[in-house]
């Protein structure tokens, strides 16, 4: 019978067999292995070596280059990326109108590309956002013009605690929702 | 360990046996490896330094809104704001938008008040007269100015106006300034056409970062109809903007995910008859499952592990080096003067361990679990088939 073409893993340390081929000598036998090994070492190193030259690069921007870029957007006041120039609300996006997104033709369908990649901003989405402490549970009587507020919305219009509680307080107190959000 | 290195060995002999096959995969695999991470590492490199940039922005902005709609706001609001307490500073912001019809290009004009005509990152200097401007290298390039020359713009009143550039924004600086033209602030307002007393928002410098908020509620409280944004909300709006959960982001990283998942399931969904009789030979010669389960395993390793390396190793030169040109396209949309990108450098490990950890883990179980059915089958059924 023939010697098998595959090498037996169950011979782990078993001495060398004179008549096997140079090839399948035990040393010779996980040179590939070992060369693997070597090569996935030396992988690493670059991997490792590029993640090294990012933070030492990170390092000498912030080091260089962010003190005169601070003291650009605190002498200009700016306050967005210069990045997309197709409308005003992808080229500051921080500063958008509320209606943003459609603001040109409400219910059209995005037309700039850039705006399928911007985001709404959270201050559009997050009900905890600048402005909504002006309006807790603050109740108005009727205005000089006759108006009957119950509260005041915020930048986006109420959030929905406040809402809640404005209707509640509305019931309570005969007056009637006029805000809308 | 020796009986690990053989076994090893015998899987990259194994490997060996069909090389087109397993390049194939591993330039595939390397490929959707590189694209999700250089979307990663791009959006992850803008978003930290946006968070670093506009640490010197108005702590508070505040627009007057009407309709919906921001609309030019009262210089005497700033005269309000700046005598509540902890407030330190407003100043009216002037800037708008003029379309250049020569270029085809839209421009942002910005009115810069007093202070330090030069700065680190301008060549030359800011304007100190109304017929100056500074310009950003987009505009430059666009016009082919130089500091010395000169650019017209079409004011509101559709008016050329003939500027003097007396200042260059520096490189480093493209990605803020890169479509700017600074005039000075009255000249601005003239030029935006702003009514007399009006300015298009009011920057406000608060003292203390903690009373922010309650600067805002009191601006909010005092004009009703005012928006204030504070810095952290803006600093939010970059962060949900290249969050990769956000828009074509999302569509270019879930397209990689989704070719990795294909050829994940691909492996996954079994053997070649190749492959079944090979496990079944090597279990009829006397292999454990368990061998046989490891051999595999140290095929999947080897496979995965390599093109990871590469994957990476790809993204980091196609961001870092080369600045994303393949991603760019997609970033740039209509845009006419979009900057050069120069990310800059920033890897977090935890982000290359969450790669590895997401692409390695399933494609070695995807690799192991039909062998792991072929090994404990009887061998001789295996190799009939």
């Amino acid at each position: 019978m023939s010697t098998p073409t595959f090498f037996d893993p169950s011979t782990r340390h078993g001495a060398p067999d004179p008549h096997r081929s140079r090839a399948r000598h035990p040393d010779r036998v996980v040179s590939r292995a070992r060369t693997f090994i070597v090569f996935g070492m030396l992988g690493l190193a670059v991997l490792g070596s590029l993640v090294g030259w990012t933070r030492y690069e990170s390092r000498r921007w912030q080091r260089e280059d962010l003190p005169g870029l601070h003291a650009l957007t605190t002498r200009l006041h700016l306050s967005d990326l210069a990045l997309w120039t197709e409308a005003r609300y992808t080229r500051h996006p921080s500063q958008a109108d509320l209606f943003s997104a459609f603001q040109d033709s409400p219910g059209a369908p995005e037309h700039f590309p850039a705006g399928s990649i911007v985001s709404p901003s959270p201050v559009l989405t997050d009900p905890l956002s600048v402005g909504a402490p002006t309006s807790r549970g603050r109740l108005r009587d009727a205005g000089s013009d006759g108006r009957r507020r119950v509260c005041q919305g915020d930048a986006r219009g109420a959030i929905p605690e406040e809402r809640s509680l404005a209707v509640g307080a509305a019931r309570d107190s005969s007056f009637e929702l006029a805000f809308t959000p | 360990m020796r009986r690990h290195l053989k076994i090893l060995d015998f899987a990259l002999a194994s490997l060996r046996r069909r090389p087109f096959k397993n390049w194939a995969i591993v330039a595939v695999y390397a490929f959707t490896v590189a694209v999700v991470a250089s979307v990663l590492f791009l959006t992850q490199s803008i978003r930290r330094e946006a968070a670093q940039l506009f640490v010197g922005a108005p702590e508070l902005t505040v627009q007057r809104m009407v309709g919906g709609r921001h609309v030019p706001i009262d210089l005497a609001v700033g005269e309000t704001i700046v005598a509540f307490p902890s407030v330190v500073g407003v100043e009216p912001r002037f800037w708008g938008y003029t379309y250049d019809a020569v270029t085809e290009s839209t421009i942002t004009v910005m009115g810069a008040g007093p202070g330090m005509a030069t700065l680190e990152l301008v060549k030359g200097r800011l304007p100190t007269h109304a017929t100056e401007c500074a310009v950003g290298a987009g505009v430059a390039s666009m016009w082919g100015a130089e500091v010395g020359g000169e650019i017209i713009l079409i004011d509101a009143a559709t008016t050329g106006v003939l500027y003097e550039v007396v200042g260059t924004f520096e490189s480093p600086s493209d990605i803020l300034t890169n479509d700017l033209v600074v005039m000075t602030a009255e000249e601005a307002a003239l030029f935006l056409g702003l009514p007399e007393g009006k300015a298009t928002d009011l920057a406000v410098r608060v003292a203390n970062d903690n009373e922010i908020d309650t600067i805002a509620a009191k601006v909010k409280r005092a004009y009703p109809d005012s928006r204030p944004i504070t810095r952290s909300e803006v600093l939010r709006t970059y962060d949900a903007v290249f969050h990769w959960r956000s828009g074509m982001m999302l569509a270019v990283f879930s397209g990689g995910l989704i070719a990795f998942v294909i050829l994940a399931w691909d492996k996954a969904t079994g053997l070649s008859a190749e492959e079944r009789r090979e496990i079944g030979i090597l279990k009829a010669v006397g292999w454990d499952t368990s061998d046989v389960l490891e051999l595999k395993m140290w095929e999947g390793v080897v496979i995965s592990l390599t093109s990871l390396i590469l994957g990476l190793i790809a993204a980091m030169i196609h961001v870092f080096i080369l600045g994303a040109p393949l991603l760019t396209p997609m970033l740039r949309g209509w845009s006419v003067l979009f900057p050069e990108l120069h990310p800059t450098p920033n890897v977090d490990p935890y982000m290359l361990i969450a790669i590895g950890f997401l692409t390695v883990v399933p494609y070695v179980a995807a690799t192991v679990a039909p062998s792991w059915k072929a090994a404990v089958t009887d061998p001789d059924a295996v190799v009939r088939g």
